[in-house]
């Protein structure tokens, strides 16, 4: 079999399992959705045979059934598109993740794209600079200090003071109010503005992770023998760092945007919910007040799609880049 | 390892953690905290006053009224802040601490077999981590978390159980990929003609090599535990005790007004900073450790005096 179509398929039993194993955990736990479902429409005063009809419309399964029954009802779902129906919002679940997709998206794209460019600079120096004893400690020093901050602690902080106390910049919503959401060069200006503090939790919060990554990786090729035979050409060291070490330690940490992508679509839980942002995030936090199970799960079921989206594309890329990984047992 | 072995060890590890200041500080952290459990653990500690509703009694500001625990006022509950944080350290730690110990057990046992076997239960153990890959930790936690009645929620047990779910998985991968290396080296056959048991190669031979290892990801998976714990309580998920430092963040925001006023301040600030502090003080010791165990890492910490 092609090496792709292997991956392909790999993932897609990964996938499968995934979902399979959580969503019979979910039902077999003490509190089964579908129960707390019925009771609370028990508690509206429905009668039994109505409330039990709402259950299975909006979750896809009733109480009673074994447990296999309630997982192949779920999946069916699943694959065919079908979420269920959210019980606040009264939409179909898959309307209401389309619509939350497009804002987190772009959040986590905006951003990653400045933490990898800033980390990838940062790692470099460092790797470079190891030698320097007092550069070393301070600046991993910092980076410790932000590794040991979580990023939902550190929304609170600028949410409070950069946001609401000192008004430096917005902090709550996607854009102002008063733009008209559209193709327009203000609205785009307006939504950049406003999600530059939760770009900055995000960045601040998972620049140490690349950082720290990428010395490790610039430090193992800096002790390569090409490296060695270029120091003794005499090259400059901007020429050394920029051709020789960028380019070859750049490559392996690039293959892994796709599934960090996905890792930080959890986080937007917190962080889409601080600053009032539209999102997956955000969707999941809001519903989990009001017990709304089916957006729960949906999300839930979204975002593990993208995590093994995201670790096929990875290991897609590492087997374009270097073929060895092509035959790798997986 | 014989005497003056660990004796170098031991010499090497004292250097290290001697020549960084911020090394000593966290061990020092990790003392007070420690402490401070034990204390509350044998009663040192007075229990938490019973809660006091409204607005007169709570957010106070800092009194010297019953020495020290009033010095930082009084929290959304109208009880001592000071107090209710120090309470709060053995209960966090102790979550901490079991789950870090069911994901290290798990992915150590997982790892283990899965390498050391191979063939079909490698095939079977291997599908089984790249499943929990793919599951947040978190995620599946916090589903778990609204779903589960509320005296099941605080159950250290189970509180547990719940933040370890899947964080196995990458530990169980790691010790996967060193056994199967490991186990080709010359010792592993001498030790298998002697006829000493898979089981007593796996715990006995191949896990000693492992250890500094997995003393590292026994700390930084209490730091992953620490970081649910108070961050499911921070979405309002957790039942609401004083004595969960992220409830007492998400009180401060939510309800007592440290948006627009001072009042909550203390409340806000002093949950955060125990947080903080002992997040730093674990990830700085395990990096520390990183150091003495890996020779290559410790090239650039002792240069000065190699050359």
């Amino acid at each position: 079999m092609h090496w792709v179509a292997k991956k392909a398929l790999f993932s897609f039993f990964t996938w499968f399992l995934a979902i399979s194993i959580s969503i019979i955990v979910i039902v077999l736990s003490p509190g089964d959705p579908a129960y707390i479902l019925l009771t609370g429409f028990l508690q509206q005063g429905m009668t039994y045979d109505q409330a039990m009809k709402m259950v299975q419309a909006y979750i896809g399964f009733s109480p009673h059934e074994p447990w296999w029954s309630k997982w192949l009802r779920y999946f069916s779902g699943v694959v065919t598109g079908n979420l269920g129906a959210s019980i606040t919002y009264r939409v179909p679940v898959a309307q209401l993740i389309a619509g939350a997709i497009p804002w987190s998206i772009f959040f986590v794209s905006y951003s990653l794209s400045i933490t990898i460019v800033v980390g990838i600079l940062i790692g470099l120096l460092m790797a470079y600079y190891r030698q320097k004893i007092l550069f070393m400690r301070s600046i991993s020093t910092v980076l410790t200090i932000f590794n040991s901050i979580p990023n939902w602690i550190l929304a609170a902080i600028f949410f409070v003071y950069i946001g609401a106390r000192w008004r430096l910049l917005p902090y709550t919503g996607p854009h102002s109010p008063d733009v008209q959401p559209g193709l327009s060069l203000q609205f785009i200006a307006s939504v950049f503005h406003h999600y530059t503090l939760p770009m900055m939790v995000m960045f601040l919060t998972s620049l140490p992770g690349w950082a720290f990554s990428m010395s490790a990786m610039a430090s193992a090729v800096l002790k390569d023998d090409y490296v060695l035979a270029a120091k003794a050409r005499g090259l400059p060291s901007r020429r050394i760092i920029t051709v020789y070490v960028a380019r070859n330690s750049i490559l392996p940490i690039y293959a892994n945007i796709a599934i960090t992508f996905a890792w930080l679509l959890v986080g937007t839980v917190w962080l889409e919910s601080q600053f009032l942002l539209p999102g997956l995030g955000s969707l999941l936090s809001v519903t989990t007040g009001s017990r709304d199970f089916p957006v729960i799960i949906g999300v839930y079921v979204i975002i593990i799609t993208a995590i093994v989206l995201g670790s096929l594309f990875t290991d897609l890329t590492y087997g374009l880049i270097d073929p060895r990984a092509r035959v790798e047992e997986i | 390892m014989n005497i003056s072995n660990i004796f170098s060890w031991l010499r090497l590890a004292f250097k290290i953690f001697s020549k960084s200041p911020t090394t000593l500080f966290s061990i020092f952290i990790i003392f007070i905290y420690v402490i401070a459990s034990l204390a509350v653990c044998v009663n040192l500690v007075p229990p938490l006053p019973p809660a006091k509703g409204g607005w007169e009694y709570i957010y106070q500001p800092p009194s010297t009224r019953e020495f020290p625990w009033y010095i930082l006022g009084t929290d959304f509950t109208g009880r001592p802040l000071l107090l209710a944080i120090v309470r709060g350290i053995p209960s966090t730690l102790a979550i901490a601490f079991l789950a870090a110990v069911i994901t290290v057990s798990v992915g150590v046992v997982l790892g283990l077999a899965s390498g050391y076997f191979g063939g079909m239960i490698d095939e079977v153990i291997s599908m089984v981590i790249n499943v929990a890959l793919v599951i947040p930790t978190y995620l599946l936690a916090l589903i778990l978390v609204v779903i589960l009645p509320a005296e099941l929620k605080t159950n250290v047990f189970v509180l547990a159980g719940v933040l370890s779910i899947t964080a196995w998985a990458s530990l169980a991968r790691a010790v996967r990929a060193q056994t199967s290396s490991l186990k080709r080296r010359e010792f592993i056959d001498v030790a298998k003609t002697l006829g000493f048991s898979p089981w007593k190669i796996m715990f006995g031979e191949i896990l000693r090599f492992m250890a500094p290892f997995i003393a590292m990801s026994l700390i930084l998976a209490m730091t992953s535990a620490i970081y649910g714990y108070t961050g499911l309580a921070f979405l309002g998920l957790m039942p609401m005790s004083s004595e969960n430092w992220g409830v007492q963040i998400y009180m401060a925001i939510r309800a007592g007004g440290a948006l627009y006023s001072d009042k909550a301040i203390l409340a806000l600030w002093s949950p955060i900073i125990t947080i903080v502090l002992l997040q730093y003080a674990l990830i700085n010791i395990a990096k520390t450790m990183e150091e003495i165990f890996n020779p290559a890492l410790r090239a650039g910490l002792l240069v000065g005096e190699e050359e």
